[in-house]
Order: structure tokens, then C-alpha cells, then sequence
């Protein structure tokens, strides 16, 4: 039994000109009413425009219940980490402990670089950059007067409130390749790739398991997650040109190197089923999907796919 | 009809150890429920420590339908405006053009400067860094791919959503000394002070109009707003030491020194009455209330007084 996730298409509504949130937060009712697990937001500033995900978490947080409500993924490096801890407490607070912390470093591109530059933030060492903004965002959730003298200098330092799980949100890596998996396990709390294919995962989750406990950590301690783009149609060839059309579209380059880069499904209910089914056989618990368009029409048959697996 | 708004208590419930926003959120509704124009939050960082502004403004929105939302006020300096021009604007579209950015410099205190260098900000020259953060974000505000090269430096970037107001959500200034009347004029929405007696309210706004007159915008179209903190009981005495007490754990700094610099009310109901009227009468049009003590019945005394007023 996995959990299921659903992720807004924060994205496509303003590549789509449509920026208004009152239907962003409708389709986060519909998830959650439809009872699936959590409900997520990508990331981005300049390079990919949408809304940013943690005011809009706060107010999703404020109209769910029940529901997980994660960054998928947020770029820590583009944000001063002492007002990131206190962002990211706060949502905490009102999603009452529901926060996932989604993290990644964004690829190297010019509009990344652009995005970086904007943000008056060095690009290179980005990932050193990310995982010390993490260890004093971690700091400073417990609580304590914090002093901190890298990259950045807090002395005596304290933010409130303080997040509602003791010691923050979990916080999930989004990194696909060896490092990344490396780097999952020896410091954070999920695993959150989107480019393993079923095949591929189980080998790779037990080397970030391996990795945490070469890091004396508790290997079982970590979520296995992954990222999933899926377009449901019975009529397979409808379905792949629709991937297609929302891959291009979204990222501006052509679909297959997308499709090669990150693990999607065209096709019918069925096959998708099957498709989810085998990542939580492979060892994933926690599968989050983003739709390519027709949101509520997806949402419907997600859930049923929900029921149907029994989870 | 002067329009009066509440401020919820983010800084007092962190102090009291009750950092829940539950019951913030509670309040919210019902100072909505009561018929006030508005709900307001403050902010600071570490200094003096209370829930994130802009992400329990958005939780704020998930939860009310017609008061205006606001910072009273929020330190734009400390923050990169890229970030700031992308949250408010994710804000200001949740709560469908609902959002006033009141903005401040903050006083020079040690614990002020010690907020910057936690964000990275130098300290010097915060109210040109604030200025040129705020026109940086109106032009980000117009979605029209920006070009900048100042103190920050934007290439050809654009952040999505745009507000759901067109040009971004007013921005009150909440400077109160003659530079800041001068600059409130020149550049921003709105004037809203915390120092001004009712006799020097009016002869202040004016400076404010004057300097939007002589920068060739129009005077009538800047709002003119108070921040006043009150105590009300029915013992002048008890509303007094309410008074004191909230003020010293407040700012950590004797009472009387507070009193000194900031417009504060201890005493009767029909005394509060007449003394909010006073501003009203001086031509203030948006008062905003800092209740101190219990806040619950606070509320309900001043939403009795906003009645009595006619308000």
C-alpha cells in the first residue's frame, strides 16, 4: 500500500494565462475529498513562471484537513535560508504538521543561471549552497538561539514560531543521479526522484538506503517517493500525443528528451494502473502524480485507480 | 466612512508560547464576522519573533471572503524583491486583490541590524534598497519580461502570476518623519504612521499630499491610514497597567518609552470611541487596531465601538 499524491498544475495555469488560485484551490478540495494522500506544487521564480508554492501552501493548507501538503520540489538555494525557515515554520503551523519539504538543485540551463542571478545568488556550488541552507534552516526549527558563521551569519539568532512536527518538516531529495542518491541518504528524510523507471528503482532506493547507513542513520527511516507524469486515455495514441503537446509545452523542448530525462505514461486506466502499481511493488510508498491536463477528469480516474489497488 | 481593521496578535502568541495559527485563523473569521475592512498581520524576522506575514496571509485568504488582507508592516528591505514581487503577487491573486502592502524601515536597534545580516541584507542604506525593492516589484507587477541593473539585477524576467489587481496591490509607507511624509507622497499608495496625535494628524497628511502634488501625481488618490495600539476597560487604571505590561514584553523596553513614541489608548469604551473618531475626524480613512490584553473580548468591545460609530 502506497500513498497517492496529486500535484497542481500551478505551472500550466499561468503558462495557460489563467493566474487566478480560486480553481487551484477547488482542485485541491477535489483531491482531498477524493481521498488522496497529499497534495503538491512545483518551484520556480523566473525561468518556468507559476505561483509560488509556499504562500500557495498556506492558503491549501488552510482549506484541507486531512491531506500532506509538499513542495515538488522547492530550489532552497534561490532563498535566504533564515527566511526560508521561517516561511516554511509557519505553513507547518497551519498545515498543523501536513508539510513536506520537497528540495532540488533545477538543471543547469541559461534560464536557470538567469533565475539565480535575479535572486542575487552565486549558481555555482549551488549544492553545497542547498544543503547548508538546509542544515540552518534545521537549527533554527528547534527552537534555540542559533549562531551560524558560513555562508550566511546569524548570531543569536532565533525564528518563531517554531514548526509543528518537533525538529520541522521531512524533507525529501529530488535528486535522480548517484550523488544525489548518495546525498539523500546521508542527510535527508524521502527519496523523491522522477527518472528511476519501476525496473530501475529498487536497486537504486537501497543505495540511498545503503548510503544512510554507511552514514550511521536509520535506513528505514527514508521514504521512498517518486514523480510521475501520466496522461490517461483508452485511445494510446491520443494519450501519447497529449503527453507530447504537454511536455513540449511546458518545458520548450522537444518530448522524447523528456520523456527520456523523467518517467511518464500514455495509455489507458488499466495500463496506468499497472504503471503506478509497479513503483510501489518496487518499493516506493509515496507516489505523487501530475497530470498532463484534464485535471478533473484525471483527478477522477486517479482515485479509482486508488480504489482499485486497494491503497 | 472611515474603514477600520484589526491586527492579529502573530507577535504575542509566539511570545506567549502559542505559536498555534489555528486560533489565528479563528480570529481572522471572526473580525471578518464582525464587520471589520480589515485584517492585518506584522512582521520581523528574528528580532522580534511571530509568524511569517505573507504565508499566514495567505492561509488568511483561504479562510475570508471580503476584508482586505495587509502587512503592518512588512520590512520589504530584508527581503529580495524578485521573491517579495512573486509572493505578494501569489498572494494578492488568493485573495482576489484583497492585499495592501503596508511597508516600514524598521528602527535602528541592535536587534534590527542583527535581522539583516541573518538575510544577508547590509543594514546601510535600507531605505534606498526598499525604495528602488518596491519599484522593482511594480515593474515585475506589470508581467512584462524586466530588465534591471541597480542593486539587483534582472535579465529579461518575468514572475507568474501576475496580482489580480493590474500594477500590484497598494503599498502604504509607514514612515512618519518628515522624509518619510516626503517619500510616502513621491512614491507610494498610502500613509500609514503609528506616531501622529489626532491635532498633528492632519497637518502631517498634507505634507504627504503636498509631496504627491509637487511629483505631479494626484494627492485624493493616496490613502490616508493610522496604526493605533488600545487597551479598553471600563477601569481607566486596569486599562492602563493592560497597557504597560503589553507594551514592556512587547518591545522588551520600559513602557513609557513605547507610550512616547507610538499612539496608544488606555481607558473607557466611549473614551476609545471618541479618540478613534479623532483620527477620523483629522482625515485618516483606514484605522487599523493593535488590541492589547485578552484579544478576543477586545474585539468584540471595538466592533461595538465601529457600530456605535456607525462605521
Amino acid at each position: 500500500m502506497a500513498k497517492l499524491g496529486y500535484l497542481l498544475p500551478t505551472r500550466e495555469r499561468v503558462m495557460e494565462n489563467h493566474h487566478e488560485t480560486g480553481s487551484l484551490l477547488k482542485l485541491a478540495e477535489t483531491a482531498e475529498a477524493l481521498g488522496y494522500d497529499s497534495i503538491w506544487v512545483g518551484d520556480s521564480v523566473t525561468a518556468r513562471p507559476r505561483h509560488d508554492p509556499l504562500t500557495l501552501l498556506a492558503a491549501v493548507a488552510a482549506r484541507t484537513k486531512k491531506a500532506e501538503l509538499g513542495t515538488a520540489v522547492l530550489l532552497p538555494a534561490l532563498r535566504n535560508p533564515v527566511l526560508l525557515a521561517h516561511q516554511v515554520a509557519t505553513v507547518d503551523r497551519i498545515a498543523e504538521g501536513r508539510l513536506i519539504l520537497g528540495i532540488g538543485i533545477a538543471s543547469d540551463m541559461p534560464a536557470i543561471r538567469l533565475e539565480f542571478e535575479a535572486m542575487g545568488v552565486p549558481f555555482e556550488k549551488r549544492v553545497g549552497r542547498m544543503n547548508e541552507a538546509i542544515r540552518l534552516c534545521k537549527a533554527l526549527w528547534t527552537g534555540k538561539p542559533v549562531d551560524w558563521n558560513k555562508l550566511w551569519t546569524v548570531k543569536q539568532g532565533t525564528v518563531g514560531p517554531t514548526p509543528h512536527r518537533p525538529g520541522g518538516p521531512p524533507i525529501w531529495f529530488g535528486g535522480g543521479l548517484p550523488a544525489g542518491r548518495e546525498r539523500t541518504g546521508k542527510l535527508y528524510d524521502g527519496w523523491f526522484p522522477n527518472l528511476p523507471t519501476a525496473e530501475e528503482y529498487p536497486a537504486q532506493l537501497a543505495e540511498v538506503r545503503a548510503a544512510a547507513e554507511a552514514a550511521g542513520r536509520d535506513p528505514n527511516a527514508i521514504t521512498g517517493a517518486m514523480y510521475l507524469t501520466l496522461a490517461i486515455d483508452d485511445d494510446t495514441k491520443r494519450a501519447d500525443a497529449k503527453i507530447d503537446s504537454y511536455l513540449a509545452h511546458y518545458y520548450g523542448v522537444p518530448a522524447a528528451q523528456m520523456r527520456a530525462r523523467q518517467r511518464s505514461f500514455a495509455g489507458p486506466v488499466s495500463g496506468a494502473a499497472a504503471w503506478i502499481k509497479s513503483y510501489a511493488d518496487a518499493g516506493a510508498t509515496h507516489i505523487m502524480l501530475r497530470f498532463a491536463g484534464e485535471h478533473e477528469r484525471h483527478l477522477e480516474q486517479g482515485a479509482k485507480i486508488k480504489q482499485e489497488l486497494g491503497w | 466612512m472611515p474603514r477600520l481593521g484589526y491586527l492579529l496578535p502573530t507577535r504575542e502568541r509566539v511570545m506567549e508560547g502559542r505559536p498555534e495559527t489555528g486560533p489565528l485563523l479563528a480570529l481572522a473569521e471572526k473580525a471578518e464576522a464582525l464587520g471589520f475592512d480589515s485584517i492585518w498581520v506584522g512582521d520581523s524576522v528574528t528580532a522580534k519573533p511571530r509568524h511569517d506575514p505573507l504565508t499566514l496571509l495567505a492561509a488568511v485568504a483561504g479562510r475570508t471572503r471580503k476584508a482586505e488582507l495587509g502587512t503592518a508592516v512588512l520590512l520589504a528591505a530584508l527581503r529580495n524583491p524578485v521573491l517579495l514581487a512573486h509572493q505578494a503577487a501569489t498572494v494578492d491573486r488568493l485573495c482576489e486583490g484583497r492585499l495592501i502592502l503596508g511597508i516600514g524601515i524598521a528602527a535602528d536597534t541592535p536587534a534590527v541590524r542583527r535581522d539583516f545580516e541573518a538575510t544577508g541584507v547590509p543594514f546601510d542604506n535600507r531605505v534606498g534598497r526598499m525604495n528602488e525593492a518596491m519599484r522593482l516589484c511594480r515593474a515585475l507587477w506589470t508581467g512584462q519580461p524586466v530588465d534591471w541593473t541597480g542593486l539587483w539585477t534582472v535579465r529579461q524576467g518575468a514572475v507568474g502570476p501576475t496580482p489580480h489587481r493590474p500594477g500590484g496591490p497598494p503599498i502604504w509607507y509607514g514612515g512618519f518623519l518628515p522624509a518619510g511624509r516626503i517619500r510616502t507622497g513621491r512614491l507610494y499608495d498610502g500613509w500609514f504612521p503609528s506616531q501622529p496625535k489626532p491635532e498633528e494628524y492632519a497637518a502631517q497628511f498634507e505634507d504627504v499630499r503636498s509631496a504627491a502634488r509637487a511629483a505631479g501625481r494626484d494627492p485624493a488618490a493616496i490613502t490616508a491610514a493610522m496604526y493605533v495600539t488600545l487597551a479598553i476597560d471600563d477601569d481607566p487604571a486596569r486599562a492602563d497597567a493592560t497597557m504597560n505590561d503589553y507594551l514592556v514584553r512587547y518591545y522588551r523596553m520600559p513602557a513609557a518609552e513605547t507610550r512616547n513614541r507610538e499612539r496608544c489608548f488606555a481607558g473607557t469604551e466611549a473614551d476609545a470611541a471618541a479618540w478613534i473618531k479623532s483620527y477620523a475626524d483629522a482625515g485618516a480613512s483606514h484605522i487599523v487596531l493593535r488590541l492589547a490584553g485578552d484579544t478576543e473580548h477586545q474585539l468584540d468591545i471595538a466592533a461595538r465601538i465601529r457600530r456605535g460609530l456607525g462605521w
